[in-house]
């Protein structure tokens, strides 16, 4: 499939999706190419490593990696893969380790990447090979936001700070309201959910509807709270290209005491003094949002968490979901935001279980012939973009797709374009358009 | 060596799962969750695979999410979100 014709399978202008990008296998194959061996990709978090030696594995797209911190307590992401034959090198899901060693036939590579030994070097290599040549593969640039550990394999990509842009705005609210940052809860959960990776993404960046009529009636009647939010409650943003999430604003996000209320009431003037009063004081309420493409966040108070849409091909994706928190907060206040993750999202979660149902049906209906050329509609809102000086990006009514349209823009656009210097600067809906 | 189970116990315990079962089958959430004890811990730990020299360990808190974690409290919301109004 070329290039052209896969981009030209969204339609974000006229609210439309043609359902072969969730499902055909060649449009699967680009997006790895163009979207997950170029894009910035959530890796871990700074706190998961903080000791040279330390590392964890994990996936870009489909492709293994491990991260680690070498032995002179520089951060690195290399490929999972041995030069030589190309196993996997590393198959624990984190430690602390001098080298990894092949299994296969016993290469072993450094924790900055470099060949550390290779058996019979001197006897039937000759002392020829160059070691220098065979170092695990190496992103082109690791960067870090606020503890979150991004990397690339694309040596023209911007620098991070350039690819987050103003969605940075909206992220420090939860990542810089205490001086000590923030730190995941894990091991992360992992499971499979027969859908594609986009289900997840398109939907922790702008459907806030669903939440609100049926999808997840059960779980709010068993869990109490959220009713029908009005549609103008809050907002969805998309500060930077493909980048967005959805928000109470003014303090409309309805109240429910939580594990944090607490701490967040006695951080507050700390919160204000390092966010400005319109940030610090709740007025811009994150509920949930996407930094393009596959990580996902999700900040109802209390229980928030961090996951990340793994593709496992074009009908399956692996879910990576951590509990996200105020490090400064008290173990006991984490340890009941644990519980209410817990009993909210993940495997067992009400909500998250919801979710996965309603994208694996999506999937389910999706294969056969009829149904994978239908085009599904995101037109919520369409023409009724606005502009919000007291905050970045584009916006839209909290319930609207405006959010999901700016994701297929840059998904297009990606898709599309071959060199990073000729990607449309922005998602934003034009005033013509 | 194997634990020393009398017939009679393990056809106990075989009545009390098929039991157990229809009840969720039929729906009777209210007649289940009067199964269970009120200290009941039901948890699934995450299994990583580690080396001992270096093994990942808990967090500064000791905290570690785990799939799932329930006690009677949860099953009961878990319960009710299942009952038909």
């Amino acid at each position: 499939m070329r290039y052209a014709e896969a981009a030209a399978l969204v339609k974000p202008d006229e609210g439309l999706i043609n359902r072969r990008i969730y499902g055909d296998p060649a449009v699967h194959e680009l997006e790895l190419e163009r979207i997950f061996a170029r894009c910035w990709l959530f890796i871990g978090h700074e706190s998961q490593i903080p000791k040279p030696g330390d590392f964890v594995t994990t996936f870009m797209g489909e492709d293994p990696v491990i991260l680690a911190r070498d032995q002179a307590g520089r951060v690195g992401v290399f490929l999972n893969s041995c030069p030589h034959k190309g196993r996997t090198v590393c198959e624990l899901d984190r430690g602390n380790q001098a080298v990894f060693v092949c299994p296969y036939h016993g290469w072993s590579f450094r924790t900055n990447g470099e060949v550390a030994a290779v058996p019979y070097f001197k006897e039937a290599y000759f002392g020829e090979l160059d070691r220098a040549r065979f170092g695990l593969k190496r992103c082109a640039q690791v960067q870090s936001h606020r503890g979150l550990i991004f990397a690339t394999w694309s040596a023209e990509a911007p620098p991070l700070a350039e690819y987050l842009g103003e969605m940075a705005w909206y992220l420090d609210i939860a990542l810089d309201r205490c001086p000590g940052g923030t730190e995941l809860i894990g091991p992360p959960q992992k499971f499979r959910v027969r859908a594609n990776w986009k289900a997840g993404a398109e939907n922790f960046i702008s459907d806030f509807q669903h939440a609100q009529t049926i999808a997840h009636a059960s779980a709010l009647k068993a869990m109490g709270g959220a009713g029908e939010a009005p549609a103008d409650a809050g907002a969805q943003a998309n500060p930077a290209p493909g980048h967005g999430l959805f928000m109470f604003i003014d303090g409309r996000r309805p109240e429910r005491p939580t594990a944090t209320s607490g701490f967040m009431r006695a951080n507050s003037p700390e919160a204000v003094q390092r966010l400005g009063a319109f940030r610090g004081t709740g007025q811009v309420d994150p509920i949930a949002g996407t930094i393009f493409p596959n990580l996902s966040f999700n900040l109802i108070p209390g229980i928030p968490n961090l996951r990340v849409w793994m593709p496992k091909g074009p009908h399956e994706m692996e879910v990576w979901t951590w509990g996200i928190v105020d490090a400064d907060v008290s173990p006991t206040v984490k340890q009941q935001m644990l519980f209410g993750f817990q009993a909210a999202f993940g495997v067992s979660g009400l909500v998250e279980q919801d979710d996965g149902d309603q994208w694996q049906e999506v999937s389910a209906a999706s294969r056969g012939y009829i149904s994978r050329n239908e085009w599904n509609y995101i037109g919520m809102g369409l023409g009724h973009e606005f502009v919000d000086e007291a905050m970045p990006g584009q916006h839209g009514l909290l319930i609207s797709e405006s959010n999901a349209r700016a994701f297929y823009r840059r998904w297009r656009d990606l898709i599309a374009t071959e060199r990073w210097d000729a990607l449309p600067a922005t998602t934003h809906r034009a005033a013509t358009a | 060596m194997s634990p020393e189970i009398s017939p009679d116990t393990i056809g106990q315990l075989t009545q009390l799962m098929a039991h157990e079962a229809s009840l969720l089958d039929e729906g009777h959430f209210e007649a289940w969750l009067d199964l269970l004890e009120e200290d009941l811990q039901y948890t699934a730990p995450i299994r990583l695979d580690v080396v001992e020299r270096g093994a990942a360990q808990p967090d500064s808190d000791g905290l570690a999410l785990s799939f799932f974690r329930d006690s009677k409290a949860t099953c009961s919301s878990a319960s009710r979100s299942c009952a038909r109004a």
